[in-house]
Parts: C-alpha cells; structure tokens; sequence
C-alpha cells in the first residue's frame, strides 16, 4: 500500500525517529511503512493520521486494484 | 529473534516493568529446571546408582549446566534492562511494533513447517533402524497438532 507519510513528515519537519517515537514504533517499521513495504494495522495507520492531524484516507492510498476488489 | 517469545502490548515503560519483572521469574524457573536436571543427572550416578550411560550422563549435566548459565544470564540481561530507562523504551518497542511481531509470526510458521518436515524425514529414515522412534515423533506431530487445535479453539472463542 503506498502511503503520504513521508511528504506529511517533511511538511511538519518531523524526523522518521520523532514520528516512531510518537507512535510508539521503531524507526524502521516507518521506513518500511514510507516504502510501502508493510501495511499498518488500522490501530497504527489512525495513531499516524492522529499525529499529522488528517484522516486516514490522506495519508493511506488504497488501491482497489492492487487489492482486487 | 528479537520477537520470540517477546510479545507484549504494554504501551509505556511502567507497563512495560511489570512485564520484565515476570520475564526474570522466568528466567529464575529456567535457573532452577537446570539445577534439578543437573542435580538428577549427578545423584542417578553417584547416589542412586542407576545404570546410566556415559554420553546420556554428559547430556543431562550439559543441558542443566546449558539452562543454569543461560537462565543466568537472561536474568541478568534483564535487569540492565529494567535499570535503565532509554534500554527499557527499546526493548519494549522491539517487543511491541507490530511489524516485528508480523515478521516473528512469519518466521514461526516457516520454524514450524521446516520442524515438521524434520520430524518426519527423522521418524521415516530413523524408524528403519529404531521402530520406538517413529512411535516418540508421532507423538510429538500429534501433541503439536493437538495443541495447536485447542489454543485455535481457545482464540476463535475470544476474537
């Protein structure tokens, strides 16, 4: 799934430890969530959106396609 | 291995200290089990003199010399941990990122496929030689199978 993490970080200049940190995750689980590499759970994917402020739909991509549905 | 038997859903490092704690009772009953096969192993030979075979008698004293130094060591590892703050916030992140507990499931459902596969190439290839063994690793895939079952059971009921 791709995500808008990376382009919400850099507009509120949040580091990818800072924003791990908020959400209580590793460094490397965002890296993974920027690349798309890992699907968060909707528990993580609503602290994320809670953190930038948005709703979950701005910052997760859902791709019907990708999903087939 | 960092999210083997390591799954937790404290949120903060307070919550996090009470599961430490438990983690050290652990590890103190992992200290005591190798003090009971180490103290079994010794008194079978020198007390009870029972007929035990040299190698089988350097495998008992090694695995509770094994599970004694290793249950020590956790116990200790632990307490640095609950000692210090920054090293508590990691481990309890290691232990409750849901990524890395995606990846230890995944990595157990591989472990467990390939001990399955093991245990039967073992019982096929063993049994020519030693029948009792393909009865004991029988019983292992059932009781895994068995045990597997109950706890599906056990976890439909709750979610």
């Amino acid at each position: 799934m791709q995500t808008r993490i990376q382009e919400h970080r850099k507009a509120k200049n949040v580091t990818q430890n800072e924003l791990a940190d908020a959400v209580n995750v590793t460094r490397q689980t965002i890296i993974s969530l920027e690349n798309g590499r890992y699907n968060a759970s909707l528990i993580l994917a609503h602290k994320i959106a809670q953190f930038f402020g948005v709703s979950i739909e701005e910052i997760f991509i859902f791709d019907k396609e990708e999903e087939n549905i | 291995m960092i999210g083997l038997f390591c799954e937790s859903k404290a949120s903060n490092n307070e919550e996090y200290k009470k599961v430490i704690k438990s983690r050290m009772n652990v590890m103190l009953l992992i200290f005591a089990i190798g003090c009971v096969t180490l103290a079994v192993a010794l008194l079978a030979e020198f007390l009870w003199t029972v007929n035990i075979k040299e190698q089988m008698l350097g495998v008992y004293t090694g695995l509770g010399t094994g599970l004694i130094v290793g249950g020590a060591i956790l116990w200790v590892r632990n307490l640095r941990i609950l000692k210090d703050e920054e090293k508590l916030k990691q481990n309890r992140l290691n232990c409750t990122d849901e990524r890395i507990l995606e990846i230890s499931n995944k990595a157990y459902r591989v472990a467990t496929f390939v001990l399955l596969i093991s245990l039967y190439a073992v019982g096929l290839i063993g049994g020519l030689f030693y029948p009792a063994l393909v009865k004991v690793l029988l019983f292992l895939v059932c009781a895994f199978l068995l045990a597997y079952m109950i706890a599906y059971r056990i976890y439909e009921k709750q979610m």
